[in-house]
């Protein structure tokens, strides 16, 4: 139980830190520190897929993305003290929080309720395919919840993708590119800067490393704590630490990226509506093939997801250089 | 009006750290000009919600998938919804815009 | 047995102070980073020493000293690429 106070009043300390850091590298490296303190609570509510996709997502991958952000960003303007402001946000500030107290309040005093989803979870979940409780509920108790997601996903790689640099650059950029260019860097580094020779073993080290331990927690989705959104943060992670170590993956936008992207969704919908043609409703799983298309759909998501995560990464808009990279 | 302190677990200790934590960065939110610090503040009121969401759901009859499902799912499209972000506040400064 | 485990993370939990309090005293990034990954890496050792028992299987323990062996690894190659990057920005007027 100290325990959880401790971490509990860590999480605020660092949340803390994130805001009144007069440095936006600060505040970065608070926000990462939060988001593995924040790891750690999941383990502590005893839900370790959340834990590993905080870990590899929110303080893995968003921090990349953040230190990224922060080589692009100029010095900011001086921070004006702003009264109005201020006296606003403790209004509203102060409004959320009795809110919050009152729900809290009323909560604790409401009977309990009559139905258990822990229990009816635990009935059904033999008819589901998988054994692990999240999968089951991500892929088939509430599968239309994630193909909305992962369509959510798409869009925002759509409009990442769209922003990255005029078309007609896109156009004459794409063709020029060569095969098996090892000269690309990233927005921080200046172009006659190579990856060391250190960074570049390691790269080699992980990479492939990175790549069996996401099939692995693919595969391991069925029956314990994994899944496709762990496993495409960790094909990202990959990308990204390939990219990092000036190997080229995914910078060119052809048709196998964007075959890639678009793979996840498209498999899940043709699932979802190919029931239809015989007679079940939308999404529903024919009986006995519940587990086979959970993971022929995890599958591909993993792809997709992994593919976005990365693009995203890779196709930030940079500063425009001769004849370099996007 | 009775209040039954037994349901003070871990797990309900989590959900008002997660309530804390929407408001403090709520305020932030609202008060912080660099436009990254503001999503930040967005991002940490994101999670705020889902320890409040997994917290409040659990501390009656322990682990539940449901929620952690739903904050799974949360989890990716927030990072999703970052990184769109991320892309924009670039073209907004590249562009010659400020923050 | 337990107590032995208690005794190692004990002194793995100690080395982590000690790397804290070198990375919060220490007056320069170079010899901070010295702090963190020689203190720091030693305590996840010994952490992981004192964890060993516990396991349930040798496929788990086996998963334990992979994750101290890449963390050392990571570690040690963020540490040169930082140190690098230091000496490369406050070397840039000569």
């Amino acid at each position: 139980m100290w325990f959880d106070v401790i971490l509990g009043i860590g999480l605020i300390v660092a949340a803390v830190g994130v805001f009144r850091s007069d440095e936006l590298f600060r505040s970065v490296v608070f926000f990462v520190t939060f988001g593995i303190l924040l790891a750690l609570t999941w383990l502590r509510l005893q839900a370790p897929d959340l834990a590993l996709a905080e870990a590899a997502i929110g303080a893995g991958l968003t921090g990349v993305l953040l230190l990224d952000t922060l080589g692009v960003l100029k010095r900011p303007a001086a921070v004006k003290f702003n009264l109005a402001k201020h006296a606003l946000a403790t209004i509203v500030a102060l409004g959320a929080a009795a809110g919050l107290a009152w729900s809290f309040w009323t909560l604790l005093q409401l009977p309990a309720p009559t139905y258990n989803l822990v229990e009816t979870l635990a009935a059904n979940i033999d008819d589901s395919g998988v054994s692990h409780g999240i999968t089951a509920v991500l892929l088939n108790f509430r599968s239309y919840d994630t193909l909305l997601e992962v369509a959510v996903l798409l869009v925002a790689i759509v409009i990442g993708l769209s922003l990255r640099q005029s078309l007609r650059q896109s156009l004459r950029h794409d063709d020029a590119q060569s095969d098996g260019d090892e000269t690309v860097t990233g927005a921080t580094t200046s172009p006659e800067q190579q990856a060391p020779a250190l960074l570049k073993s390691l790269v080699h080290l992980l990479v492939p490393l990175l790549l069996i331990t996401a099939i692995f927690v693919l595969w391991a989705g069925s029956t314990r704590p994994g899944g496709a959104f762990q496993a495409g943060a960790l094909i990202a992670a990959a990308g990204v630490l390939a990219r990092l170590g000036n190997i080229d993956i995914a910078s060119r936008v052809n048709l196998l990226l964007r075959t890639g992207l678009t793979i996840g969704v498209f498999i899940f919908l043709l699932v979802a509506v190919s029931p239809m043609l015989t007679g079940y409703a939308f999404l529903a799983y024919p009986p006995g093939w519940a587990g086979v298309l959970i993971i022929l759909i995890e599958l591909m998501l993993t792809i997709s997801i992994g593919l976005i995560l990365l693009s995203l990464f890779i196709h930030a808009p940079r500063e425009k250089r001769n004849g370099g990279s996007s | 009006m009775s209040l039954s302190f037994e349901a003070f677990n871990s797990d309900f200790w989590y959900a008002c750290i997660g309530a804390v934590l929407f408001v403090v960065a709520l305020y932030a939110f609202i008060v912080s000009q660099p436009l990254l610090k503001k999503l930040l503040a967005f991002n940490i009121m994101g999670s705020g919600v889902f320890l409040m969401m997994v917290g409040l759901a659990q501390y009656q009859h322990g682990p539940d998938s449901v929620p952690q499902a739903l904050v799974l799912t949360g989890i990716v499209v927030a990072v999703a919804a970052t990184a769109l972000a991320l892309v924009l506040l670039r073209k907004w400064v590249l562009s010659g815009g400020q923050a | 047995m337990h107590y032995l485990q208690i005794v190692f993370i004990s002194i793995g939990c100690l080395f982590f102070i000690i790397g804290t309090v070198g990375l919060l005293r220490f007056p320069d990034v170079l010899t901070r980073i010295h702090a963190l990954t020689k203190a720091d890496n030693l305590g996840l050792g010994f952490i992981v020493v004192g964890l060993i028992p516990s396991q349930s299987s040798a496929a788990d323990v086996a998963k334990l000293l992979l994750c101290w062996l890449l963390i050392l690894g990571a570690s040690s190659v963020s540490a040169y690429l930082v140190a690098n990057q230091h000496i490369r920005q406050t070397r840039k007027p000569e």
